[in-house]
């Protein structure tokens, strides 16, 4: 069936994948004067590109990450196209270990996100440094890191929640 | 109902549905290609940066009211617990003000004639064009603070801004409606300071943490702890007198700054408008 054959209803629940990203995309670069949240943000958009370059990688493809990366490099200040950069490499990354990665239990998925966290801080904070000739400093990273990992179950559980209003779809096109 | 997509032509490129190794590869490329252009010439790009911004500001701005709402709430309620203690604080701290208050008044007039007396000419004074802060990096690499004001308002690169206590840093693109403020927390600011009081000069140097440092002090001159910081005018970026912070020792005789305005969690700014010093002459870019 071709696209232009969906109902509206079943092309807005494939909307949605799309419209959860741009949410977190401003949500990282939104002024948020919380009080004890300090400096640290979690890379959510980060968590949205692996959780669908695992489960439904056509619905976020290559195109969508550099999009969004380009959009939080110039809506945050940052040089251009390291987040856009570090957001396909992650997709495509993930993307080929998607089928091994899919037959394991929740756990190592998180597992493996915190490793996904450390790899894309690591090539970000290069990229950086390459670009400023200075390198900025590790233990805010490390915070950020964390914080991502720990936050990882809350945002994968409204990926879930929405992973589960999209229509099934046949996997022989991946 | 199982769906199969029938992608064809460009539509491969972008989705990845028929060659995700292919289309993730370009899109790599593209983001290399991007990446070095802007470390290369980093302002060609400045004109794409702040009309995006522009673009989305309307959003962002939308999206930002409920957001500060809830940020509000948030601090108001966890406001509640230290209420009595706040208030006992407060109410100390009037009655030490409205001593000032007189002094200030009494000050004030000795001033105006004293300034009478000596026919002294001043600068023109100061203008301030007040934003909202829309977006804030606040990442670990940069630290800046998008605001809504621009060109339209005013508002030019170069100039300095504060926020109800003090000094949080300078603008440094303006678009038509937004313009980019770098905090002087962030790796890449150095504002000309002066000890009040004194003729010690030095530069406030942010390094991505809260506490800025405190760079080329002069050698033997004595610095104490808790000295009040404003700035010193040098250079033309920043008017003389804003308040800074002030000077807190650190270990191996290094010296921060405790900053007046927390650059961290900003609402408002007000962009102060010096009139432009007309010695000043944007240097060629650096890559």
């Amino acid at each position: 069936m071709a696209f232009r054959q969906l109902n509206p209803q079943t092309m807005a629940r494939l909307a949605l994948p799309q419209f959860l990203l741009a949410g977190l995309v401003l949500l990282s670069v939104l002024s948020l004067p919380l009080p004890y949240a300090g400096s640290v943000r979690p890379c959510l958009v980060l968590m949205a590109v692996y959780y669908w370059a695992i489960f439904r990688p056509t619905l976020v493809p290559p195109f969508l990450c550099f999009l969004a990366g380009l959009l939080m490099d110039i809506l945050s200040g940052m040089p251009l196209g390291v987040n856009a950069l570090v957001l396909v490499a992650v997709q495509w990354v993930v993307r080929g270990q998607r089928r091994f990665l899919m037959a394991q239990p929740y756990k190592v998925l998180w597992a493996v996100f915190g490793l996904v966290v450390v790899l894309a801080s690591a090539l970000t904070w290069l990229l950086f440094g390459i670009m400023q000739r200075s390198w900025a400093p590790l233990p805010p990273l490390a915070g950020t890191a964390a914080a991502s990992f720990l936050l990882f179950p809350l945002v994968s559980w409204i990926l879930i929640f929405v992973h589960r209003t999209l229509p099934a779809v046949d996997s022989r096109n991946y | 109902m199982k769906l199969r997509y029938q992608n064809k032509g460009i539509s491969r490129v972008l989705t990845g549905g028929w060659t995700p190794g292919l289309s993730s590869f370009l899109f790599i490329i593209l983001a290399l290609g991007l990446f070095t252009f802007s470390s290369l010439r980093p302002d060609s790009l400045q004109t794409v940066r702040t009309r995006t911004t522009d673009f989305f500001a309307p959003v962002l701005s939308t999206v930002n009211r409920p957001v500060q709402i809830a940020a509000d709430y948030v601090r108001a309620v966890s406001g509640l617990a230290s209420l009595q203690q706040e208030n006992a604080r407060l109410a100390a701290e009037n009655a030490k003000l409205r001593e000032w208050y007189q002094t200030a008044v009494m000050l004030k007039s000795e001033n105006e004639s004293l300034h009478k007396l000596l026919n002294i000419s001043l600068p023109p004074d100061k203008t301030f064009v007040t934003a909202r802060v829309i977006g804030d990096s606040g990442n670990d690499y940069v630290r800046s603070a998008l605001v809504l004001a621009g060109t339209q308002d005013g508002v030019t690169k170069g100039q300095a801004v504060v926020a109800g206590d003090g000094v949080v840093g300078r603008v440094i693109e303006s678009g038509k409606k937004t313009s980019r403020v770098l905090l002087m927390t962030d790796l890449n600011s150095r504002i000309p300071v002066l000890v009040e009081g004194t003729e010690i000069n030095a530069v406030l140097g942010g390094a991505n943490s809260d506490m800025p440092e405190l760079l080329y002090l002069p050698r033997g001159k004595k610095l104490k702890d808790g000295a009040r910081l404003i700035t010193s005018g040098h250079g033309g970026m920043f008017p003389y007198g804003l308040p800074v912070g002030e000077a807190v020792k650190g270990k191996g005789g290094r010296w921060f700054v405790r900053t007046f305005a927390d650059a961290g969690h900003l609402t408002f700014v007000r962009i102060v408008n010096n009139g432009g010093d007309p010695r000043l002459h944007e240097g060629p870019s650096q890559p």
